[in-house]
């Protein structure tokens, strides 16, 4: 059964349509992201869900509700905000017992529902502790936290970890991927523009572009059989090699798609051959970037520590199975 | 940054500008203990002899010791009026931001720009009209106003920058309305400002001169302080020492404010010269 | 575009004008309502109490014709020549204070006590120091200076620069407090850029620290200019009482003087009216000054 639909969703702001006919089934349980670049109308949608943001027409629902004229705290959606937007004068157990008070619990139940959440993320000792003297990791559960103490139907995440460093937020996205398993009927929806997140965490993804879905699968799916050009450049890295013009000839297509590790470097007699520019060892992998002749370089990944000098010739073999064939609209050709 | 040589010649010339603000503090103290003969011998000298008889004097003669109650009573009632009101109207500020709401905020910080001399005198008649002179609940209600649009602009810019729009999404998601954002979120917050705020408007009531002589003057009784210090300085017969002391008693409480609040202060004028 | 509906978190925290009702019924009531009564009272032969008639703009006919108006309209004028004094000293020491100097801290505390003082308290002060007979000369005197002893509050030559200089002695400490906020907000490396190519401390002065702050300056230009039309009362009170003559007088205190000591009030209303126009006129000026300064510069760039 469907959790959250959305149907022919729009919203524009005054003259700019920033979400065009979105359609979305999204069921209980499930962690899906959205994914797409800087500006595509991932927030948008995120704040049209969770009653921030008004949608211009269609409409959402959630376990068959409408909810469009429903007020967003009441809902059933909790958010976890880019920046936190903890409250600065308030310790943590007030951060996290706010939505409650608000509700008009009684105070021991919010103590113990405050308490539970603190314990799951590891909050306990930290409780009267204010935003400003946590670190930014700690922040980030809090945040989450004042989410899981209201025991949303619908999780809602905006970029949550776009302000931590590297390291933690490789751990915090095993956290929140911990968090998801405890949670198992509740849905969550997670907005990034960084594709590794997106294919790292997701059950399925949703990619969005120009405030449309552009296709919606799960990671391999994606990774396997983009719907499009565009899907196809944006998920994987090293992105996808796009060759036009008489190197798409040869596959009777206007432009040709190959991923860095479908391509086998041969002796002679390649498909394509031409000379190595630069090559880049990062230990487990070689990337090797080659002037075929075509607009730009195209990246080849080799295990280990191969070791090709710049200027050397080099011929390359695509695995036929592989190729990636796409008309001028940027749609997938029948290969 | 590293300090070089010429850091001490700087240091020095700072220190001889302090001088302009430390001397006449010093000259107003050492005339207010000194007697009236050690003055007429040198008057730009140091003072040897000491007294507190002047001071004492000034308390006796001139009510200073009523006045000062009633320029805190006066004070405290337009720093309640004036941070209530301004806090509540930044805050709606805040959170409304059409056409009508920018109009009227434009409209009620710029009316600091209105002359206090030409509102004041309607309001003198006004209040002479329904026998509310010399009232000093109605003078610090009205002092606390002449101070609001300079409070509602330093209140909002603070909630501009502290109360973020996340933070107010944060705030309807939790289930909170206006009301209550208010009173749980944007009332404890705004703590800094609001105390610069008190601090400003205190110092402002305790020293203005104009409002407590248009609509205190007709009763001795409800003198404040800076008021009764300039009558009593005015008046022929008092002596010169006389005046320094009282000058000196009534500006001791601000004195007191500027040590304790002196943090807050500071921030509240830089606050408003962002950008 | 549809009819608006606010929908969204707006909605939610919708509402709550009971917040800002006390705010436009107490500046309604204080400021706007007043301000409304005097305009239209300025055009009576008002008389608080008794009958006033409609004698339409014969209070400003008479204002326009009285040369103590155009003699404080004169004082006014002259005051504003201290503009250049009251931003250019507190920005020199501002940026001086932030360019290594022994506990900065403590300098801007010390300046910025007049602040917290009355003007009228300090008035009085000022008013005993600078007496004839009082210790600033009696100290000149005394050591050998006896020539530089003038009449400072009482003679019609000295009293207005001296006015000049005590606002400077009040605004002073604020200037440099709210510079120093500026100058704080400035990216250190410009300046350790600029004293990398060997700038020093008056070029980097004027080249670096003042243009980066000039929107800050402007701001307090503007701020001294409504500050000297709208806050001298105290000071004028109680230093000279507007003498020696009128000489001193501001027109805040002139209007004062009209409507409390000599009870003519329609002519305190007209010449209320008068100064609310010099507020609006002479911050437009200060705002087409800059825009007209902008647009030069920018043409020189192009
Ligand atoms: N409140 C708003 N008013 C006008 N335009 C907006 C508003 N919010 C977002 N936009 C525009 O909508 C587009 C999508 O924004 P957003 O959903 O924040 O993108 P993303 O989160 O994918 O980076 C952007 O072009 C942005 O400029
Ligand atoms: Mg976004």
């Amino acid at each position: 059964m469907s959790n959250l639909k959305i149907s022919k969703l729009h919203k524009h702001f005054g003259a700019v349509d920033v979400l065009k006919d979105i359609n979305l089934d999204i069921r209980t349980g499930e962690f899906v992201v959205f994914v797409g670049p800087s500006g595509c109308g991932k927030s948008t949608l995120l704040r049209c869900i969770s009653g921030l943001e008004a949608a211009s027409s269609g409409s959402i629902e959630i376990d068959g509700q409408v909810i469009d004229d429903v007020e967003p705290a009441q809902r059933g959606i909790a958010m976890v905000f880019q920046n936190y937007a903890l409250y600065p004068h308030m310790d943590v157990f007030g951060n996290m017992a706010f939505s409650l008070k608000m509700q008009g619990l009684a105070k021991d139940e919010i103590r113990r529902k405050v308490e539970a959440a603190a314990e799951k993320l590891q909050l306990t000792p930290y409780l009267d502790r204010l935003p400003a003297q946590l670190s930014g990791g700690q922040r980030q559960r809090v945040a989450i936290g004042r989410a899981i103490v209201r025991d949303p139907k619908v999780f809602l995440f905006d970029e949550p970890l776009s302000n931590l460093d590297a390291a933690l937020r490789v751990r915090m996205r095993m956290e929140i991927a911990q968090l998801k398993l405890q949670l198992p009927n509740t849905t969550m929806i997670y907005v990034t523009h960084d594709q590794v997140e997106a294919m790292t965490m997701a059950q399925r993804i949703v990619v969005l572009k120009d405030g449309k879905v552009e296709q919606v699968g799960t990671p391999l799916d994606l990774y396997e059989r983009p719907q499009s050009q565009f899907v196809a450049g944006f998920i994987g890295s090293p992105r996808m090699n796009f060759f036009t013009g008489r190197h798409a000839e040869t596959f009777k297509a206007h432009t040709v798609g190959v991923r860095a590790e479908h391509l086998d470097i041969v002796g002679a007699g390649g498909v394509w051959s031409g000379k190595v520019v630069y090559s880049e060892n990062l230990g487990a992998d070689t990337f090797i970037y080659a002037d075929i002749g075509a607009e730009a370089p195209v990246v080849v990944r080799q295990p280990g520590k191969s070791v090709f000098a710049a200027g050397a010739e080099i011929a390359l073999v695509p695995k036929a199975r592989e190729l990636h064939l796409f008309d001028e609209a940027g749609r997938p050709v029948p290969k | 940054m590293k300090a070089g040589s010429m850091s001490k010649f700087r240091t020095g010339i700072m220190a001889l500008i302090s001088l302009a603000f430390i001397l006449p503090l010093l000259f107003l103290i050492g005339t207010a203990i000194r007697t009236r003969q050690d003055y007429m011998m040198s008057p730009g000298g140091l003072p040897r002899s000491f007294t507190l008889d002047n001071i004492v004097g000034a308390w006796t003669q001139a009510g200073l010791g009523q006045a000062l109650v009633v320029s805190l009573i006066v004070a405290v009632i337009a720093c309640i009026v004036c941070a209530s009101t301004a806090l509540a109207g930044a805050f709606w500020f805040r959170i409304h931001q059409g056409r009508v709401a920018r109009g009227l905020n434009v409209l009620l910080v710029a009316s600091y720009a209105i002359p206090m001399v030409a509102w004041l005198i309607p309001v003198f008649v006004m209040l002479a009209n329904a026998r509310l002179l010399n009232n000093i609940v109605v003078a610090g209600i009205i002092a606390g106003v002449a101070s609001l649009p300079f409070a509602i602009y330093l209140i909002h810019t603070f909630f501009r920058q502290a109360l973020t729009t996340e933070l107010l999404e944060a705030a309807a998601l939790d289930g909170a309305r206006v009301l209550k954002v208010f009173w749980y979120i944007a009332v404890p917050m705004s703590r800094p400002a609001l105390a610069s705020v008190v601090a400003l408007v205190f110092v402002w009531t305790f020293g203005d001169l104009l409002m407590a002589a248009t609509l205190l003057q007709g009763n001795p009784q409800v003198y404040t302080l800076t008021l009764a210090a300039t009558t009593l300085s005015t008046r022929e017969e008092v002596n010169l020492q006389g005046q320094a002391a009282a000058a000196l008693v009534s500006l001791i409480p601000v004195l007191l404010v500027f040590m304790v609040a002196q943090r807050s202060l500071a921030a509240g004028f830089g606050a408003g010269s962002g950008k | 575009m549809q009819a608006v509906k606010r929908r969204g978190w707006r909605r939610a925290l919708d509402g709550g004008l009971v917040l800002l009702v006390p705010a436009i019924v107490l500046e309604t009531l204080v400021l706007f309502l007043p301000l409304v009564h005097v305009a239209y009272r300025s055009l009576y032969d008002w008389q608080p109490g008794s009958v006033s008639t409609f004698i339409g703009f014969q209070n400003y006919q008479h204002l326009l014709a009285d040369p103590e108006f155009w003699q404080v309209i004169g004082n006014q004028l002259f005051y504003l020549l201290g503009l250049p004094l009251w931003v250019i000293a507190p920005l020199v020491v501002a940026f001086a204070l932030r360019e290594g100097v022994w506990r900065p801290g403590l300098f801007r505390s010390i300046y910025f006590l007049p602040a917290v003082m009355s003007p009228a308290i300090v008035g009085l002060v000022f008013r005993t120091l600078l007496a004839t007979d009082g210790p600033v000369n009696a100290a000149l005197e005394t050591s050998g200076l006896g020539f530089l002893a003038h009449p400072w509050l009482t003679d019609v030559t000295y009293v207005k620069p001296v006015v000049i200089f005590l606002v400077l002695w009040a605004s002073f400490g604020t200037g440099v407090l709210i510079f120093s906020a500026a100058f704080a907000a400035v990216p250190q490396n410009i300046f350790e850029a600029a004293r990398l190519d060997g700038a020093r401390f008056w070029s980097e002065f004027w080249h670096i620290a003042v243009p980066s702050v000039r929107g800050t300056v402007f701001l307090w230009a503007m701020f001294q200019l409504v500050c000297i039309f709208l806050f001298m009362f105290g000071w004028i009170y109680v230093l000279t009482g507007g003498g020696p003559g009128l000489s001193s007088a501001t027109m805040d205190f002139f209007i004062y003087q009209q409507f409390m000591r000599f009870g003519f009030y329609g002519t305190a209303a007209a010449q209320s009216i008068a100064l609310v126009g010099a507020i609006v006129l002479f911050p437009a000026l200060g705002y087409g000054a800059r825009a007209l300064i902008e647009t030069c510069v920018k043409r020189r760039r192009t």
